[in-house]
C-alpha cells in the first residue's frame, strides 16, 4: 500500500510538476531562441558597422593631433613662411568629449606661388581628416607693408579637418 | 460485495490441495506429491514460485465459511506455532474451496485430489474422504444419487482406467475452475501494483529530473550567449549613434581628393587656352546633396581683356575644350561688364569615372592566364 501509494504519489507529482516546468522551459527556450536571434542578427549588424567605422577612421585624423603645431607641421606649413593656418570654428571641449566624430572648419591663407599652391592642396587632401569645401587664387589682396616675389598671389583655401574621439569608439 | 472473477490456474506454477488428512502437491515440472501435512510439502522453492493452495474450511454454525486460517491452525497450537504458519502462508495464495460457486442445474463437479472427493452441485459443496484405491467406488455411491442425464465433470491426476468414462467428462486438476470469491488473501489492486507503480514513479521522477536539467542547462547557455550577445547589443547603439554622426560628414568625406585634380585641371586648361585670369575660385555647391554635390569653378578675367563676344565665346570654348573635368561653362551674367566664366564639375560623374579608370587598371594589372 505504502508502494503504491508513495509510487502514484511520485508519478502524479512527476508528471504534473514536469509537465508544467516542462511547458514553462519550452516557451523559455523559445522566448530565448528568438531573442538570441535578434541578438545575432544585431551582432552581425554591429560588425558591419565596427568595420566600416574603423575603415573611415583611418580617412580621419584622432582626437588631440588636431593641434594647431601639429597640423601646421603635417601639412608643411612651417616651411611656408607666407601661409598661416586658422580655426573658423570653435568645439567646445565638452562637445569634443561627448561625440564620437567631430570636424573643425579651417582656413589657409597667405601668399604663394602657384607651383607651391598646388602641392599645398595635395598635401591637404592627402592628409587623414582634411577636405577642401573652397579654394580662390587672388581672390584678396595681398598683406600690406610687405615684399613678395613677383610669382606670388593671394591664396585662400577653406575646408573642414574631421576628426574620431579614440576615447568613445 | 466486489464482482466475483474467473481465476484461471494456469497463472499458478505449482498447486497443492489440501485434504481432511492429507496434501496433496501438483509442482510445474508435472507429477504430484503426497504427503499427511503440507508442510512436509511445501519449501521455499514453492512457496517464492506462484504456488497456489486450496484448503477446505468447515462451515460455521450459520453456514458461512470459517476464517481460512482454522484449516491451518488448531486450537492446540501454541501462539509460536500460529505464528510460524501464518509467516509461511504469507507468499501463498491461498483458495477456500469451501467458497466455491454452486454449479449450475443438472450440473455435478467432482476434485479428486489429496485422498477426498470434493464436490459440488446446484445446492452446494461437500466433501468426503476416500483413497486411491476405493475413489473409484465411492465416486460410484456418490454419483448415484444424481439422476442420469446430470453432466458429472471429474476434475483429477488419478488414474482414470477402469472408471465408466463415458458417464464423465474428465478434466485434469489445472482445469478446476477457480474465481477470485475462493481466494482468501487476494492481492489488492494496491498490493498488485505497488511495486509497478514505485518503480514508474521513480523512473518518471528520474526522466522529469533529466529532461528539465536538460532543458534548464540548454536555458542557462542561451542565456549566457545572449547575455554575451546583449554586450554586442549595447554596443551597437553606441556605434549607431558613431554611425549616424558619421553619415552626415560621408558625403564630404566621399568626395575627398577630387579638388586637387580639379584645381590642376582648370589652371592647365585657362593656361592652354591662353586664358588671361584676374582671379581664380573653386567652391563646393550642394553641400548637403550628396548626389548633386558639385564643384563650382569661377574664372575672372580682367577687366577689358575680353570685351566682346568675338573675344569672349572662343576662350570659353579653348577652356572648356581642354578641361578634363569641366562638364559644362558659361559666361556669368554682369552689369559692370566683367567677364567671368562658370564652370561646374559634378562630383559624383567624375567619381564614376576615377571608378571605372581604376577598374580598367585593375583588369589591365591582373595576370593573364
Amino acid at each position: 500500500m505504502i508502494r503504491f501509494a508513495f509510487g502514484l504519489a511520485l508519478l502524479t507529482l512527476a508528471v504534473i510538476i514536469g509537465s508544467f516546468r516542462y511547458f514553462e522551459n519550452r516557451d523559455s527556450v523559445a522566448r530565448l531562441n528568438q531573442q538570441l536571434q535578434q541578438a545575432e542578427a544585431t551582432q552581425l549588424q554591429a560588425r558591419q558597422l565596427e568595420a566600416k567605422i574603423t575603415k573611415t577612421k583611418e580617412l580621419l585624423v584622432r582626437k588631440g593631433q588636431d593641434q594647431l603645431s601639429s597640423i601646421q607641421r603635417s601639412l608643411g606649413l612651417d616651411k611656408l613662411n607666407n601661409l598661416e593656418f586658422r580655426f573658423l570654428s570653435e568645439i567646445s571641449q565638452a562637445d569634443q568629449n561627448s561625440r564620437y566624430f567631430y570636424r573643425h572648419s579651417f582656413e589657409i591663407e597667405g601668399m604663394v606661388n602657384f607651383f607651391d599652391a598646388a602641392q599645398l592642396i595635395d598635401r591637404v587632401e592627402a592628409s587623414p581628416g582634411f577636405t577642401i569645401s573652397y579654394v580662390c587664387f587672388k581672390c584678396k589682396t595681398p598683406p600690406q607693408g610687405r615684399e613678395f616675389k613677383p610669382d606670388e598671389y593671394m591664396l585662400n583655401l577653406k575646408g573642414y579637418l574631421y576628426v574620431y574621439n579614440d576615447t568613445r569608439i | 460485495m466486489p464482482a466475483v472473477t474467473p481465476v484461471s490456474t494456469q497463472r499458478f506454477k505449482n498447486l497443492c490441495f489440501i485434504g481432511l488428512n492429507r496434501a496433496e502437491l501438483f509442482p510445474e515440472d508435472g507429477g504430484s506429491l503426497v504427503a499427511e501435512n503440507w508442510r512436509e510439502l511445501i519449501d521455499e522453492r514453492y512457496r517464492n514460485r506462484h504456488l497456489m493452495m486450496a484448503f477446505i474450511t468447515p462451515r460455521d454454525v450459520d453456514g458461512e465459511p470459517m476464517d481460512p486460517l482454522t484449516a491451518f491452525i488448531d486450537d492446540r497450537s501454541t501462539p509460536d506455532e500460529a505464528a510460524a504458519i501464518r509467516e509461511s502462508l504469507k507468499n501463498i495464495s491461498l483458495f477456500d474451496l469451501a467458497r466455491i460457486k454452486t454449479s449450475g442445474p443438472n450440473r455435478l463437479n467432482i476434485l479428486a485430489v489429496a485422498d477426498v472427493l470434493f464436490y459440488w452441485d446446484i445446492n452446494g459443496a461437500y466433501v468426503n474422504p476416500t483413497t486411491p484405491q476405493t475413489w473409484q467406488n465411492d465416486l460410484k455411491e456418490l454419483t448415484r444419487f444424481y439422476p442420469r442425464t446430470t453432466e458429472k465433470h471429474l476434475y483429477t491426476n488419478w488414474e482414470t482406467q477402469g472408471l465408466e468414462e463415458s458417464s464423465f467428462s474428465l478434466h485434469k486438476v489445472r482445469e478446476l475452475p477457480l474465481d477470485s470469491g475462493m481466494w482468501v488473501n487476494m492481492p489488492t489492486f494496491h498490493e498488485t501494483y505497488g511495486t509497478p507503480f514505485l518503480i514508474a514513479g521513480v523512473a518518471a521522477s528520474v526522466l522529469v529530473y533529466g529532461t528539465l536539467t536538460l532543458q534548464e542547462n540548454n536555458i542557462q547557455e542561451l542565456r549566457q550567449r545572449e547575455q554575451q550577445m546583449r554586450t554586442d547589443s549595447e554596443r551597437l547603439t553606441t556605434l549607431k549613434a558613431a554611425s549616424q554622426e558619421l553619415s552626415a560628414q560621408e558625403a564630404d568625406l566621399r568626395y575627398r581628393g577630387f579638388m586637387s585634380t580639379i584645381t590642376k585641371d582648370v589652371a592647365l586648361a585657362t593656361s592652354d587656352a591662353k586664358m588671361q585670369l584676374e582671379n581664380m575660385q573653386f567652391e563646393i555647391v550642394n553641400e548637403n546633396e550628396a548626389e548633386n554635390r558639385a564643384v563650382l569653378v569661377t574664372l575672372k578675367a580682367p577687366n577689358a581683356a575680353y570685351m566682346d563676344f568675338a573675344q569672349q565665346e572662343p576662350i570659353s570654348r579653348e577652356v572648356l575644350k581642354n578641361s578634363a573635368t569641366l562638364e559644362a561653362l558659361r559666361k556669368r551674367p554682369s552689369d559692370k561688364g566683367d567677364f567671368m566664366l562658370e564652370g561646374i564639375v559634378p562630383l559624383t560623374r567624375m567619381a564614376e569615372r576615377v571608378k571605372k579608370y581604376q577598374d580598367g587598371q585593375k583588369t589591365l594589372k591582373e595576370p593573364t592566364p
